[in-house]
């Protein structure tokens, strides 16, 4: 029972870092971010391709870890910023079909872009973070679980530090709220969103690199069921809620957590799904989100 | 004199904001009325209400003797039990609905279906009193040729009614603004009203324009459709309307012929300022 | 005139009588669209008809069957898609409700064909609803994240469930047979021999596209076509003009999930045996991106479309590793600049341009994320990024 809670909360806490970001992107601008997933998957490779291209392998040492983490965050940032860039703003005034299609096409050259880079295989992630625990009241617990978990912690203070006290998040909140007239205020929209991209892109570029030291293995294909979690787990929490998203990722692993040992584990995406479904119908605006009417 | 549409203590909110803030008035058979007011005294927010687009927090539509805005127990709105039901789209009449019963609108800005023609914006409006059965279609029966073709006849009675010369086989975003406002007009005809609610229609259009556009609405009322129209042109607001109403905050402040607002001084304060009132 | 008042009177208010004739458009091959429209998909039906006459081998005949069934399933996502705007982005699950429905029936419980392809009709129309009925009340982006819900639990489903037979699916599924001779059977014609059954699947596929693309053309055109073409331009003008917008899309919704449940059936008696692989999100991908890049809500560009992403990989080897990551590139770029596809549904023929005006461009229309980029002094940006695309 106790394990079961354990479990979900370090799965929940990858969802919640990459609900994050899309659910920031959503509040935002209301897109979508398809690619969104492969961000995650990108920081995961970024992470194998620089510990590669040092030789290092089997390595499990945690400040490394740190490092990686960093640079991954840094490069996943930029690559989210120049996605932006490219294939999102000069849509913005598009319908909303558009935008959802190009992120399509964007995460479908993201996939195949690495897929041509690395090969269509599982690459062994270069850090192994030792899998040796204690039992802590009832429950199986090693010391990188609470590592990863500490780091997600960590991200997500920092993060609602940002929007919440710093002249950046205001703006944010104010694009969100009302953006025309937060830019006759004044806010510069376009660097507003960027700087949204790069967090959001960095927070998934962690979830990345964590994931792969946690799993050990990487493909190019890891974003795609993430990412769709991520965006259940945003749902679930109210989309464009930044608490709601960390809420909703932390209560979706849980869940699937619970609903795997209860019903086998091949049936956990369905689970997960049909709670995405589920708080669709009956919740749109999810458990803290709230109501909107939307205007005409 | 029978009211064909009835607003009682209409209540909007949109979190903190009390948009639309108990108004009350009432629309008669075949007259033109103007519902007037400073800009965001909730006159858009209160046609949206009416025409079954927001719901109000609190108040009642009638229409025609059908309620559109019912009132919901307070208990109801509390346990959020309302909104779960209008999630299935229950407990609420749809817009759609609405025009069918006879009360079609124009929008502020022109929202016309840009990747049709003019033709067929005009016969889309139709839609509710257009029998063509899914197998008709497909298989084009003698019976869906004739109702299409009776739809298109009558939809170039309408482009024609309203003035509108141009081809019609244009696309909606070739033409002039003003010939587009025409074409929203007449799309709005053909869903066959009793009454029009024309949200700001004198906006952007030049002199001339306006007054082809005085002299469409009177003709719109002397089909026996009765027009409320929000506007911001007071010459032409002064000259059309029977009856004005007029907002403030989202409250009623005045109701009645033009003459009689333009000499209210809660409406001179609120609105008309003192130049106005000199001019009179 | 007397027939057609009384098509219309229900009608509380008519319209006065037009005041003048507008001019008939203009009929014949080279003089109007409509018509050379027609003699172009009659070529391209002779054409495609005539394949098996020059090449009735194994090889060619699957490919070119396959291809068709692709065709089909981009046509039903076109109504979907292109028409009313609804972005689906599960919709191989139809297809996989389709295949399995027909096989479980005609192995398992070993039912005839055709009632097996009744079961199919019936098993995608609920399919449909369930999913529809509750998402389509939602958001556009909404529904296409259930939607890829929807189609991954399909998969998993089926990959898991006995009834199904789990990740080895389902083999031995019969072809069509009507009294004694089955589709198995073979017969030659003018002296050719057809041993394969791979070609009656190939002209059954033919029919069933003639038909479809004759029905979706009617369709668009008729009350029900206005209705969706107006909720995806702009839902809330469709509600006010006494569209129930929800029906509307309800309706394309499940007119979809019917037919790629047909093309589903059709892929199953044609290959005679489904795996869960087959149904992957990666296919209902593919299938968006030959109905974007041929235009959405355009036949003939859907069908362009469709025969490029299914047949490329298998004329241009170096292709096949690639593709993948080409249609990404291509999609993008396609809905930068040129979102309305390579042949636009609101295309006009050249020599006929001077009569009949110009599109408007896809891009221009609402947009719907607020007025986000409507800077200070009024200028849409999209001028400011015509220099950065540059």
């Amino acid at each position: 029972m106790m394990q079961l809670i354990w479990n979900g909360l370090i799965v929940g806490s990858f969802y919640a870092l990459v609900a994050l970001g899309y659910s920031m992107v959503y509040g935002i601008i209301k897109l979508l971010n398809f690619a969104h997933g492969d961000i995650y998957m990108l920081g995961a490779f970024v992470g194998f391709f620089t510990l590669s291209a040092f030789g290092i392998s089997n390595e499990t040492s945690i400040p490394l870890l740190l490092v990686v983490l960093l640079l991954s965050m840094v490069t996943t940032g930029l690559i989210g910023v120049g996605i932006e860039r490219i294939a999102y703003r000069p849509l913005r005034r598009s319908p909303r079909l558009a935008v959802l299609i190009t992120a399509i096409g964007v995460s479908f050259t993201l996939e195949y872009g690495v897929r041509q880079i690395f090969g269509p295989n599982p690459e062994a992630f270069p850090i192994r973070l030792e899998s040796s625990g204690f039992d802590v009241l009832g429950m199986r617990v090693t010391a990188s679980q609470i590592v990863l978990v500490v780091i997600a912690a960590v991200l997500m203070l920092v993060l609602a530090h940002i929007v919440e006290r710093t002249r950046q998040g205001r703006a944010m909140r104010a694009i969100a709220l009302d953006p025309t007239g937060a830019q006759l205020m004044g806010v510069n929209v376009d660097r507003v969103i960027a700087m949204v991209f790069f967090i959001g892109s960095a927070l998934a570029g962690a979830a990345g690199v964590m994931a792969g030291a946690y799993y050990g293995s990487i493909d190019f294909l890891m974003g795609f069921i993430i990412g769709l979690k991520a965006f259940t787990a945003a749902v679930i929490g109210g989309i464009g809620n930044l608490y709601g998203a960390m809420l909703g990722g932390v209560l979706l692993g849980m869940l699937e957590s619970f609903g795997s040992a209860w019903f086998g584990g091949e049936w956990r995406d369905v689970f997960a799904f049909g709670f995405l479904i589920l708080f669709l119908t009956l919740k749109p605006t999810g458990l803290l989100g709230a109501r909107v009417v939307e205007r005409m | 004199m029978s009211a064909l549409l009835e607003v009682r203590d209409l209540r909007l909110q949109f979190g903190g904001v009390t948009a639309v803030d108990g108004l009350s008035f009432e629309v008669r058979e075949g007259e033109i009325l103007a519902v007037i007011g400073p800009n965001g005294a909730g006159k858009t927010s209160a046609f949206n209400c009416i025409s079954g687009f927001y719901l109000p927090t609190a108040g009642a539509v009638v229409f025609d003797g059908k309620a559109i805005v019912r009132a919901v127990p307070e208990l109801w709105r509390r346990l959020g039990l309302v909104n779960l039901l209008q999630s299935f789209g229950l407990y609420r009449v749809l817009p759609s609905r609405v025009t069918k019963w006879g009360m079609a609108r124009t929008f502020q800005n022109l929202r016309l279906f840009r990747e049709l023609s003019v033709l067929e914006n005009v016969t889309t409006a139709m839609h509710a009193n257009l029998r063509e059965g899914f197998w008709a279609t497909l298989l084009h029966t003698p019976g869906y040729r004739r109702a299409e073709a009776a739809c298109v006849r009558e939809a170039r009675g309408w482009l024609d009614f309203v003035g509108f010369e141009d081809d019609e086989q244009l696309y909606v975003t070739q033409l002039p603004y003003g010939e587009q406002r025409r074409v929203e007009i007449a799309r709005a005809l053909a869903t066959s009203p009793k009454l029009l609610l024309l949200d700001e229609p004198a906006a952007g259009l030049n002199f001339n324009e306006k007054q082809a556009l005085m002299r469409l609405i009177r003709k719109i009322r002397g089909l026996g459709v009765a027009v409320v129209l929000i506007e911001h042109d007071m010459g032409l607001v002064m000259e059309l309307a029977e009856r004005i109403v007029v907002l403030n905050y989202g409250k009623e402040i005045a109701d009645g012929a033009p003459e009689v607002v333009k000499r209210d001084p809660a409406v001179i304060e609120a609105y008309l300022g003192v130049d106005e009132s000199e001019d009179a | 005139m007397r027939d057609l008042d009384l098509a219309l009177k229900h009608v509380p208010l008519r319209a006065p009588a037009p005041l003048f004739e507008r001019p008939q458009p203009p009929k014949g091959v080279f003089t109007s669209q409509r018509g050379f429209m027609r003699a172009l998909g009659l070529l391209a039906v002779l054409l495609v008809a005539v394949l098996p006459f020059m090449d009735a081998s194994r090889y060619t005949m699957s490919i070119a069957t396959s291809a068709l069934i692709y065709v089909m399933l981009c046509m039903g996502l076109n109504v979907v898609v292109g028409y009313a705007g609804l972005l689906d982005l599960g919709y191989i699950a139809f297809f996989a409700v389709g295949a399995y429905v027909s096989g479980i029936f005609t192995t398992v419980l070993g039912w005839p064909m055709w009632a097996a392809l009744i079961a199919t009709i019936i098993a995608c129309i609920t399919a449909g609803i369930i999913i529809g009925a509750p998402t389509l009340r939602l958001r556009s982006d909404y529904l296409a994240i259930v939607t890829l819900g929807f189609g991954e639990i399909i998969r998993i489903t089926a990959n898991n469930l006995k009834i199904t037979g789990g990740p080895s699916g389902i083999h031995g599924i019969p072809s069509w047979s009507f009294g004694p001779w089955s589709f198995d059977d073979g017969f030659s014609l003018l002296g050719i021999d057809f041993p394969e059954r791979v070609v009656f699947y190939y002209f059954v596929a033919l029919v069933v596209i003639v038909v479809g693309v004759i029905g979706a053309g009617r369709l668009a055109k008729g009350r029900l076509g206005r209705a969706w073409k107006a909720v995806r331009d702009d839902e809330d003008a469709a509600e006010a003009m006494g569209i129930n917008t929800y029906i509307a899309k309800i309706s394309a919704y499940i007119i979809g999930a019917v037919w790629a449940g047909m093309a589903g059936q059709l892929m199953a008696t044609h290959l005679s045996a489904i795996s869960p692989n087959s149904f992957q999100f990666l296919y209902s991908a593919l299938i968006l991106m030959a109905v974007v890049l041929g235009g959405m809500g355009s036949t003939p560009g859907v069908i362009i479309g469709a025969l490029f992403v299914s047949l490329a990989p298998e004329l241009l080897r170096d292709f096949a590793e690639w593709r993948y990551l080409i249609f990404g590139v291509l999609l993008v770029v396609v809905m930068l600049f040129r979102p309305s596809g390579l042949w636009p549904a609101t295309a006009v023929l050249p020599w006929l341009r001077r009569s009949r005006p110009t599109p408007p461009a896809f891009t221009e229309a609402t947009a719907v994320p607020a007025s986000i980029m409507e800077s200070v002094d009024g200028t849409p940006t999209t001028d400011a990024h015509e220099g950065d695309r540059a």
